[in-house]
């Protein structure tokens, strides 16, 4: 009697040790399931990812808060609607849970999205999709933030003056919002506008230039991070340059606004932009409640508010 | 009752054995590739395009290698510990191979040995580490171009100008090239090599020089434009070949020409390195004379190559060419008008 315990005790033991064994040694998903990662894709509107640096920074900060992997992916050329079509299908194929698209233009890509969102969680940056699905939209109110630009502007222009709006995006709906902000209080100002729409192929630096050569502005306004750059450095190599209006608060454009080539710049805290869209990917894909996301604040900052303690850490956030 | 106990349990222990099998049946493959980029400074022109082009080429791979290739660019912002922060995060998520572009050449060594420990391959790039540092563990490599190299090349652009029309470049006509010299970081092995291989083309080739200043910019437009804008008011017309370690420098340069209402024909002769493309823009426009490519899109894609064999256990050689099993160099390429046209993006 007693070796039949002893032999039954002994396979029990046998077997229990191997159904351990088995759950342990083959990263048996069962057990391993609450490691796993969720896959976040972004994919930008540029093809320099150097303005994302901050923003970039916050979603990797996410990423690593929200045990998320993110995937951070640029164009080949600037704006192309054919290519991000493209990732966002080879994306959403190569199994990407979430993801975070500035849509070079959204109503282009309105039934890509749409089928993006049938089977990945997708928020946007710059220009709002919910009508073709995106969970959220990180942004500033893009209006207002054009109003505000060219209030900024107005206090050195008067009626008469001639004005250009750089429309460097025109496929972007966030982009072309901000500059319909701004026409509309400048126009009702009085003055001149002449809004020089960039198109598809065409340089960046050669619109500009003609812009100037031929309006000879009072002032120039431009909207997103890489017209601002664009202007700044046309602009130091103008005699006589206009007032320069921008967006973004990238190395560049802090560089121009201290060497007085940039008047203002209107800037939100990239850092937080892109932490905010990670975490709402996220927090969607796990069926959580989102972030309580309202619009993000934007600042305006020019040479006699720039060293302010709150602009300072817009302009030169902590990095890591 | 015993038995049917001791059955009973027998039973459940065979049925939960599958359940622990399921992940049985092999490994599953790794599909995807972390690699860690570390660079010195993200607003240094000659990097973001190395970095744009390792964006691009990691699109291509993984498309050619069906796997996924996740890049992560961190920014040292010219901090060494920065950067090495930026490394510790690397090494302890886990990613797959780190490259390294160092904002200090002499900082190789902590991140080698960090790398060692951690069982990560690391790639140099760009900014060569000392040779007794690299060989101080069989997984650390470099990728770049030898910076003796570039300043021959860039010498040569002044000389071969001089010897076709000296009177052009020789303005006070005394036989003597008066130039200034725009220098990289103080201390750099490239900004030291530039600067001395660049006057050695031309005093190999019989021409006598005077060097009226030089000065650190730190590779950087802005300082660059300062110099030479306050050389200009102290040296005037004098001034007749400008050399800058690199193009942004170069710009600088232009930018305090033009600033004093100079123009491609009446401004110095203006060389730079990296031929980045504000650079290749400048070059169409005059006002640069000439530049040497520094192969930023070479560079990327042999460390995506590199990368990739080592995150997949490949021997590295069966990609790139390995000079002493450790260096992948690549060949700078002299750029001026004549030739322009190959290196600009259609």
């Amino acid at each position: 009697m007693k070796r039949k315990n002893v032999f039954q005790l002994a396979t029990l033991l046998v077997l229990g040790l191997g159904v351990l064994f088995s759950l342990v040694a083959f990263d048996n998903p069962y057990f391993w399931q609450s490691k796993q990662l969720i896959e976040v894709s972004v994919i930008i509107r540029e093809a320099d990812s150097t303005s994302w640096a901050t923003a970039r920074q916050g979603m990797e900060q996410a990423a690593a808060d929200l045990d998320a992997e993110l995937r951070f992916l640029t164009l080949s050329s600037p704006d192309s609607v054919e290519e991000q079509k493209d990732l966002l299908a080879r994306e959403v194929a190569g199994g990407a849970q979430g993801i975070v698209l500035v849509p070079a233009d959204p109503q282009k890509m309105e039934q890509q999205v749409k089928e993006a969102t049938a089977k990945a969680v997708l928020v946007t940056m710059e220009s709002d999709m919910a009508e073709s699905g995106a969970t959220a939209c990180i942004s500033v109110d893009n209006r207002a933030m054009g109003e505000a630009l060219a209030g900024k502007a107005l206090g050195k222009l008067a009626a008469g003056d001639d004005v250009v709006l750089l429309d460097s995006a025109p496929g972007s709906t966030g982009v072309s919002a901000r500059v319909d902000g701004a026409e509309k209080l400048l126009k009702a100002a009085g003055c001149n506008v002449y809004r020089y729409t960039l198109s598809a192929g065409q340089d960046l630096s050669s619109l500009i230039t003609k812009a100037i050569a031929t309006q000879k502005p009072v002032a120039i306004l431009a909207f997103d991070t890489a017209a601002t750059e664009q202007a700044a450095s046309v602009a130091t190599n103008t005699e006589n340059p206009p007032l320069l209006y921008g967006t973004g608060a990238t190395n560049a454009i802090i560089a121009s606004l201290e060497q007085g080539s940039i008047d203002a710049t209107a800037a939100q805290n990239e850092f937080a932009a892109g932490y905010l869209a990670v975490e709402a990917a996220v927090k969607a894909v796990q069926k959580k409640p989102a972030p309580d996301i309202k619009t993000l604040t934007y600042y305006l900052v020019d040479r006699q508010n720039m060293d302010d303690a709150d602009n300072q850490k817009l302009l030169f956030p902590v990095t890591r | 009752m015993k038995h049917r106990a001791f059955a009973g349990l027998a039973l459940a222990l065979v049925l939960l054995l599958p359940l622990g099998l399921a992940g049985c049946g092999g490994k599953q493959k790794t599909t995807t590739i972390r690699i860690g980029v570390a660079i010195y400074r993200q607003d240094d022109t000659f990097i973001s395009t190395v970095v744009q082009s390792l964006e691009q080429y990691a699109k291509e791979e993984e498309q050619s290698r069906n796997l996924k290739i996740n890049l992560n660019i961190a920014d040292g912002r010219g901090s060494q510990a920065s950067q090495n922060e930026q490394v510790d995060r690397f090494l302890a998520q886990g990613y797959d191979v780190i490259c390294v572009n160092l904002v200090d050449r002499t900082a190789a060594a902590v991140i080698i040995d960090k790398a060692q420990a951690a069982g990560v391959p690391v790639i140099f790039f760009n900014r060569e580490p000392v040779e007794e540092d690299l060989a101080r563990w069989e997984g650390a490599y470099y990728v770049g171009l030898k910076a003796a190299a570039a300043g021959e090349l860039q010498g040569g652009i002044v000389r071969d100008a001089w010897q076709a029309d000296t009177a052009a470049l020789d303005r006070n006509g005394d036989g003597v090239l008066q130039y200034v010299m725009l220098e990289g970081e103080p201390g750099h092995q490239d900004a030291l090599l530039r600067t001395e291989y660049s006057i050695k083309a031309l005093s190999l080739a019989g021409i006598e020089t005077e060097k009226l200043a030089s000065d650190t910019a730190d590779w950087q437009r802005g300082q660059a434009s300062t110099l030479m804008q306050q050389w200009l008011t102290k040296f005037g017309d004098k001034i007749e070949v400008v050399f800058a370690n690199n193009d942004d420098m170069a710009l600088g340069a232009i930018d305090a020409c033009t600033g004093v209402g100079l123009t491609a024909d009446t401004m110095p002769f203006i060389v730079g390195v990296d031929a980045t493309p504000p650079a290749l823009k400048a070059l169409e426009d005059g006002t640069l004379k000439g530049t040497v490519q520094n192969d930023g899109a070479g560079q990327a894609q042999m460390m995506l190559k590199l990368s990739c064999a080592l995150a997949e256990g490949q021997d590295p050689s069966s990609e790139v060419t390995l000079a002493d099993g450790k260096y992948v160099w690549l060949n700078y390429t002299t750029v001026t008008k004549d030739n322009l046209a190959q290196f600009q993006t259609p």
